[in-house]
């Protein structure tokens, strides 16, 4: 390619201001020898100097006011149900704990009341309903949860 | 200039401490550019009003992610730039970039007709040329001649390499062109 078709393709981006200092300068120099790519130069002038005064669009007066009532109403209900996963977290904790100790006090009233003679069976049989019992809480929690999430989510496409 | 920065630089400092009154002041601060990119991207007021709210949303989410000292309209402007992608790729499935690529040698048999379109009321015929174009088109064209980024700014914000935006740019006001072209014949 030659310098003509060079700087013939880089003047768009001349009149964009987007030039490096190298490709600058090669443009500078055809310039004063090409009146050309002088002229042409000019033109896409016209389309930039154009493109920089398109009319600006109108908007709602309240867009601002309306957004940041919204914005801070959505974080505010994000908050609440920040803590509400956190004490449904600790209901699931204490309800295995809870479970897990129901399960042996039972295993052990089997036992006449023996903590000692809680066989290794009943405690295996304790841990895995309390860890099912988690399971199927936690599931509904999260069911309950992610439900909620894409309410918001559509609410906010809406 | 030098207050307004500092100002920007102090509300996001507040914002990143979850203070959402910062938003009282950054809201309007940025919602004349925000918008009309946003209205330039979807085209449509009601949609680019709520890829606006649905912008500032993020920004309120990820604003932790947010790295300081960075320059914050290009990072702004960077989740507005998603949403609006998104809001193409689910809303309006043709492709972003759907035209070939213009003819990027300069078209010596427009020239006359061109300059006669652009002398008279250019501004308003390019701007609704421009609407006709693809987003990607579009965007850049907004990002730098309406924003008035740098090239720097506008790869931050489309997170493209620096060649890519000029290829970028240089298509698209070929694109535009080659679109002016008729229409100021039209025009005459």
């Amino acid at each position: 390619m030659n310098t003509h078709s060079k700087v013939r393709d880089l003047l768009a981006l001349a009149a964009s201001g987007l030039l490096s200092d190298a490709e600058e300068k090669l443009v500078h120099q055809h310039l004063q020898e090409c009146a050309a790519c002088a002229a042409e130069l000019d033109r896409w002038r016209l389309i930039t100097g154009a493109l920089s005064q398109r009319p600006a669009p109108q908007f709602s007066a309240s867009l601002a006011q309306q957004t940041v009532s919204r914005v801070k109403d959505a974080y505010s209900a994000q908050s609440e149900k920040r803590v509400s996963a956190f004490f449904l977290s600790f209901a699931i904790g204490f309800g295995w704990l809870f479970c897990l100790v129901s399960v042996l006090f039972f295993a052990a009233a089997i036992n006449h009341f023996s903590f000692s003679n809680i066989g290794s069976a009943s405690i295996a049989v304790a841990l895995l309903l309390s860890t099912v019992f988690t399971i199927i809480t936690a599931g509904v929690a999260a069911w309950v949860l992610m439900g909620a999430e894409r309410k918001t989510l559509y609410v906010s496409f809406a | 200039m030098w207050s307004l920065r500092l100002n920007v630089e102090n509300e996001v400092e507040r914002l990143r401490k979850h203070d959402l009154n910062a938003l009282d002041s950054l809201v309007p601060l940025y919602q004349h550019r925000l918008f009309r990119y946003l209205l330039r991207m979807a085209g449509d007021n009601s949609v680019a009003e709520d890829l606006f709210q649905q912008t500032w949303m993020r920004v309120i989410e990820r604003i932790d992610t947010y790295k300081e000292h960075s320059e914050f309209s290009a990072w702004l402007f960077s989740i507005a730039h998603n949403l609006a992608i998104d809001y193409w790729r689910v809303r309006r499935p043709e492709p972003l970039d759907e035209d070939a690529p213009a003819n990027e040698h300069f078209h010596d048999r427009s020239v006359d007709a061109l300059s006669a379109m652009i002398s008279s009321e250019r501004a308003v015929a390019i701007a609704t040329i421009v609407e006709t174009l693809p987003p990607i088109y579009r965007e850049v064209l907004t990002l730098r001649f309406e924003e008035e980024m740098k090239i720097h700014e506008i790869a931050a914000v489309l997170q493209q390499p620096l060649p890519t935006i000029k290829t970028r740019l240089h298509r698209a006001l070929n694109l535009l062109r080659d679109r002016l072209a008729p229409r100021g014949v039209a025009a005459q």
